[in-house]
């Protein structure tokens, strides 16, 4: 029983510093994907770094496809009025203004995913209540050169290797 | 031990909705002070609600007294669109621009206290970091039920509402300011009430006045937000903003102030 409860309480600390601790700015570097894929508001983020600045990038839900908000520049926030807001940033938050409402996100490091709780006022006396969201995201599979799909490339490219010039002499007729 | 794994299982889930329930917007109200007496940061808040209306006011640590942020109305969020906000409010976000730097706070009720997240951003490229601070609030004494002797730093008292921030027994639609009052600046204020829209002419002195002002505001809930400006029948020459809290249809109390106003609880 002792082992138990000292292996829960491990845990517990674990996840507590976990979910606190200070991140680097570029941990919030990437494309989000809401782990929700039920969700009725954000669905993706993307996140981009540059030095000490962020933009974020947002859709939320839309039919037939999802709405883009798109980028706004974020402000990055440290632990204190000292701290390295490259290496220590532990908050982001950006504004978008959709002109009759305004959404303010606040996005934290949680492990590998962001916790983010948003904040939507209208500002069109339409009567709807300001409302806010959490979601939680998880890094979208990347699609780039360096990303999952790279790592399988060589194995397709060398199962189609013979088939490869041939294809190259094709498309290369005028 | 089932009862007591039971037990545990029903204080946690106990817990968890104390944490997370819906609050009312007057749960927010009153004045709150950091369970940290040590804190650098924010030490106490004021707090004042009224349908969905809520305004915060907020005070740093400063030596020899805290410094006063002032008051700033706050946005109050609820979980969903279609919510009441009056009953449903779960998180107030109050902004305060100090000119060189601008604190965002996201107000949340835990249990009978308040957690508060600050977030702190400087606009004067001084290569200060933005950051952020989080604190816990209790409740302070009771609020005052009336404002002699009960001022805040910076002089302005949150005291003269009931208790919780709401005004007892005023509904604003029965507001008729239309009149003459009285000022703590020695002037004379002539009210005219149209809707929601009021009017004044102040000054300091019927005959050769120092000072002399007009005002126009709007009235939205208890709170009016206006603008004011001196006009030269006195000598003085100024202008900004006031923001008057209607305590009572006798009473208009100002709960923030430019451009050098002077007056702040006027009657009738």
């Amino acid at each position: 029983m002792k082992v138990i409860l000292s292996l829960a309480t491990a845990c517990l600390m674990m996840l507590i510093s976990i979910s606190t601790c200070t991140a680097s700015l570029s941990q919030f570097a990437g494309d989000w994907t809401n782990v929700d894929s039920n969700t009725g508001g954000i669905t993706t983020l993307g996140i981009g770094i540059s030095g000490s600045s962020a933009s974020v990038q947002a859709w939320g839900k839309c039919h037939p496809t999802d709405c883009d908000w798109g980028a706004v520049p974020a402000y990055s926030f440290g632990p204190d009025v000292s701290s390295d807001p490259v290496n220590q940033a532990q908050a982001l938050m950006a504004v978008f203004d959709a002109g009759f409402s305004e959404t303010t996100l606040f996005i934290k490091p949680q492990g590998n995913r962001l916790s983010v709780q948003s904040y939507t006022r209208f500002k069109d006396s339409s009567g709807r209540a300001n409302y806010e969201s959490s979601y939680v995201f998880q890094k979208s599979p990347s699609i780039s050169a360096t990303g999952l799909i790279a790592e399988v490339k060589p194995l397709q490219q060398f199962n189609k290797l013979q088939t490869l010039p041939l294809m190259a002499t094709f498309e290369n007729k005028p | 031990m089932r009862l007591k794994y039971s037990c545990l299982a029903a204080v946690l889930l106990l817990l968890l909705i104390a944490t997370v329930a819906l609050a009312s917007i007057n749960q927010f109200a009153g004045s709150w002070t950091n369970v940290d007496p040590n804190t650098r940061g924010i030490t106490g808040l004021d707090i004042a609600a009224e349908g969905t209306f809520a305004n915060v006011q907020g005070w740093g640590k400063c030596q020899p007294i805290d410094c006063d942020w002032g008051t700033v109305p706050a946005q109050a969020f609820a979980s969903s669109i279609s919510s009441d906000l009056a009953s449903g409010a779960d998180t107030l976000i109050a902004v305060f621009d100090g000119g060189f730097s601008e604190t965002t706070l996201v107000i949340k009720p835990a249990g009978n206290r308040l957690n508060v997240d600050s977030y702190d951003r400087f606009k004067d490229n001084s290569g200060r970091s933005n950051y952020m601070s989080s604190y816990t609030f209790q409740k302070a004494q009771a609020p005052e039920s009336t404002i002699p002797g009960g001022a805040a730093p910076g002089g302005i008292s949150p005291g003269n509402i009931g208790p919780g921030g709401v005004i007892p027994g005023s509904a604003p639609a029965l507001i008729d300011l239309t009149g003459a009052w009285n000022c703590d600046d020695g002037g004379k204020y002539y009210v005219r009430q149209l809707g929601t829209i009021v009017w004044w002419y102040g000054e300091q002195d019927p005959g050769y006045p120092s000072w002399s002002n007009v005002m126009r505001g709007t009235i939205s809930g208890n709170m009016i937000n206006a603008d004011w400006t001196d006009v030269p029948k006195g000598s003085v020459m100024q202008n900004g903003n006031l923001v008057l809290q209607i305590t009572s249809n006798n009473k208009l109390v100002a709960i923030s102030k430019t451009g050098g106003f002077s007056g702040s609880v006027w009657t009738r």
